[in-house]
Formats: C-alpha cells, sequence, structure tokens
C-alpha cells in the first residue's frame, strides 16, 4: 500500500505539472482536443496507480507523450489557421439576420429543439429577439441581440458614465501582495496610511481589494 | 513558441529515453540467452556440472539486473523469469534442456514486445 501510495504522489505531481502546462480553460470552455487530452492524461496516470505489478514508467511515458503532442499541435494551431481549422473546426452561424439556417444546423448536427434549449439557457425565450447566433467551435452558442430587444447602453442614452476599473486584492489573508500593490499603483507607505484611517492593522484584513483611483472594499477577519 | 519547444523537447526526451531503455534491456536479455544457450550445450554434451555452473552464474547475473527489468517490464513477467531460472538451477532430469528452451523464449520473447516492430504496435 506503501507503493500505492507513492506512486499516487508521483502521479498527481505529473498531472497537475501536465495540466498547468496545458493552460488556464476550464473544462466547459476546452476545444474538443483539448478535452480528450484532458481525460486520456487522467486515465493513463489512473492504471500504474492502482497496478502495482505496471511499471510507473507504462503511465508516465504515455502522459509525456500526449503533452509533448498537444503543446506542438497547440502553438501549430495558434500559428496556421488551417491547422487550428483541421483540430478545433470553425464556428458556424446558426441564426443569421433573424433566420434560422436549416442547411448550418443539419451540418452541426443541432436539432431546432437543441437550438431552443441553448437560447433559453442564455435567457433568450423568443427567436424574434435574436440577430444573430454563432455555434461556437467548443460547443456554446453565441447569440447577438437585436438593439430593439435589448437593454440600452449608457451611450445609446447619451449618458457620460465612469469608466470601471480593475480592482487588485493587496492584502490577502492578512499577507500583502506586492506585485497586486504596484499593479493598482500604490506602494506599501500608502497602505499603512489607509489601514490606519480604518483602524486596522495588515493581520486583521481578510481581503482588502484596491482600484487605481483610491477605491477600495475591505472585509476585516472573522474569530 | 516557448511551449512549443517544451512540447517538442519532451517528445524528443520521451522518445530517446524509451528507445534507449528497450536497447538496453534487449541486450541485456540477448546475453542472458546467450548464457543460457551456452549451459544447454554443456549439458547436450554431457557437461552436466558445467552447464549447472553456468546457469548459476546467469542466475545471479540476472538477479542483478532484476531490479532494473523490473522498472521497465511487467513485474509478473520478471517473477515468472526469476522463477524459471530457480527451476533451471534446481533441475535434475532429462527436461534441462526444455527448460532452457522455455526461458530462452521467455527472455526473447519479453525483449522483443519492447522494440518498435509494427507487429508490436498493431
Amino acid at each position: 500500500m506503501v507503493i500505492t501510495l507513492i506512486r499516487t504522489v508521483v502521479l498527481y505531481g505529473v498531472l497537475i505539472f501536465a495540466v498547468r502546462l496545458m493552460g488556464k480553460r476550464q473544462v466547459g470552455e476546452m476545444e474538443p482536443a483539448e478535452f480528450v487530452v484532458t481525460m486520456l492524461v487522467a486515465n493513463l496516470a489512473a492504471a500504474p496507480m492502482q497496478e502495482n505489478t505496471l511499471p510507473l514508467v507504462t503511465g508516465l511515458v504515455p502522459i509525456c507523450t500526449v503533452l509533448g503532442l498537444e503543446l506542438i499541435l497547440a502553438v501549430l494551431s495558434l500559428k496556421s489557421i488551417p491547422v487550428r481549422r483541421l483540430l478545433c473546426g470553425s464556428p458556424l452561424l446558426l441564426i443569421r439576420d433573424g433566420k434560422v439556417d436549416q442547411r448550418a444546423l443539419k451540418m452541426s448536427r443541432v436539432s431546432m429543439d437543441e437550438l431552443l434549449q441553448k437560447l433559453r439557457e442564455k435567457d433568450v425565450f423568443d427567436l424574434k429577439a435574436i440577430r444573430h447566433a454563432v455555434l461556437e467551435t467548443d460547443g456554446e452558442l453565441s447569440v447577438l441581440r437585436r438593439a430593439e430587444y435589448g437593454p440600452p447602453s449608457a451611450r445609446a442614452m447619451g449618458v457620460q458614465v465612469q469608466q470601471a476599473e480593475l480592482c487588485y486584492a493587496v492584502i490577502s489573508d492578512g499577507k500583502v501582495q506586492k506585485k497586486e500593490l504596484a499593479r493598482a499603483g500604490f506602494d506599501e507607505l500608502w497602505l499603512q496610511r489607509e489601514l490606519k484611517a480604518l483602524g486596522l492593522s495588515q493581520k486583521d484584513v481578510f481581503l482588502f481589494a484596491a482600484d487605481p483611483r483610491g477605491g477600495s472594499l475591505v472585509i476585516k477577519k472573522e474569530g | 513558441m516557448r511551449h512549443f519547444y517544451i512540447g517538442l523537447a519532451a517528445l524528443v526526451l520521451t522518445a530517446a529515453l524509451c528507445l534507449l531503455g528497450s536497447e538496453s534491456l534487449h541486450g541485456r536479455a540477448e546475453q542472458l540467452c546467450d548464457n543460457v544457450c551456452l549451459a544447454k550445450s554443456e549439458w547436450e554434451a554431457g557437461r552436466t556440472q558445467a552447464a549447472k555452473e553456468v546457469i548459476c552464474r546467469t542466475e545471479s547475473d540476472w538477479q542483478a539486473q532484476a531490479r532494473l527489468f523490473s522498472a521497465l517490464w511487467n513485474h509478473e513477467a520478471v517473477l515468472q523469469i526469476s522463477l524459471a531460472f530457480r527451476e533451471l538451477a534446481n533441475s535434475k532430469g532429462q527436461d534441462f534442456p526444455a527448460l532452457c528452451d522455455r526461458l530462452m523464449l521467455e527472455l526473447t520473447r519479453r525483449a522483443e514486445l519492447e522494440r518498435p516492430y509494427w507487429h508490436n504496435i498493431l
């Protein structure tokens, strides 16, 4: 059993490294090839984890091979449009100018029921509200509503609004995040002044989020 | 492009290590086979004591390398070969040549399974 434990730790480390190298996408956003690779790598690790008579290399060699191939193909599909089309396919316009493209539906093997379901999942219950709908390569449906059916934007109403800024977590769980602080455009002196004004010390803070305009959100630690 | 080179390096390194391991074990298995064949020849020539000595030496060689073989071959297969050596070393009767043949076949078969031939790939 100790062998199983050690192998599990080793293979877990290798899997984490492999997934980290493969990039930052969630399961629902992966291209088909990426999804296959993720499932494959997990299954490849399982056999030597459970079966001690199999050498560890029977898991490591396929994982390294699949990882290498995935990285090469990912870069090639980034650099070459034909390779990208081959591996990922192309997005398909299912609704064009309000009209359902039945040929595109047939090509993508999506039934009308499925299309309506995907639209409902996007909070669209009336086909008349849609101008265009695109079936993306990862299976998601992107929808462009008709202007008259969407919420008015500030620009359409001629209203001047302030641009939103990114918020940076400058203190997280009592620890100062120096890189985030620098990205927000402040230094530790500013941070100490803000904390003093709030009557708090760094250790009391669970989260201190600041934006470049000086706006902040502070959550104190509980307990 | 950095990821491309990492991927390429991972592929090339893995392939190189696999080929190296496979060739190394094939060479060692061949050497063991040659010694077992020599033992069989000695036995058939009536020099049973010499045959036994060759087998004992070969078994020691095998034991010294068994861990390396275990790293790349199925552990059950390595155990079977160890048992076959033991059986051969303890053999007293006329089954010695047959046991030698069986052991050589097992060693050769296992070593050949790791080589990149089309029939192994398929």
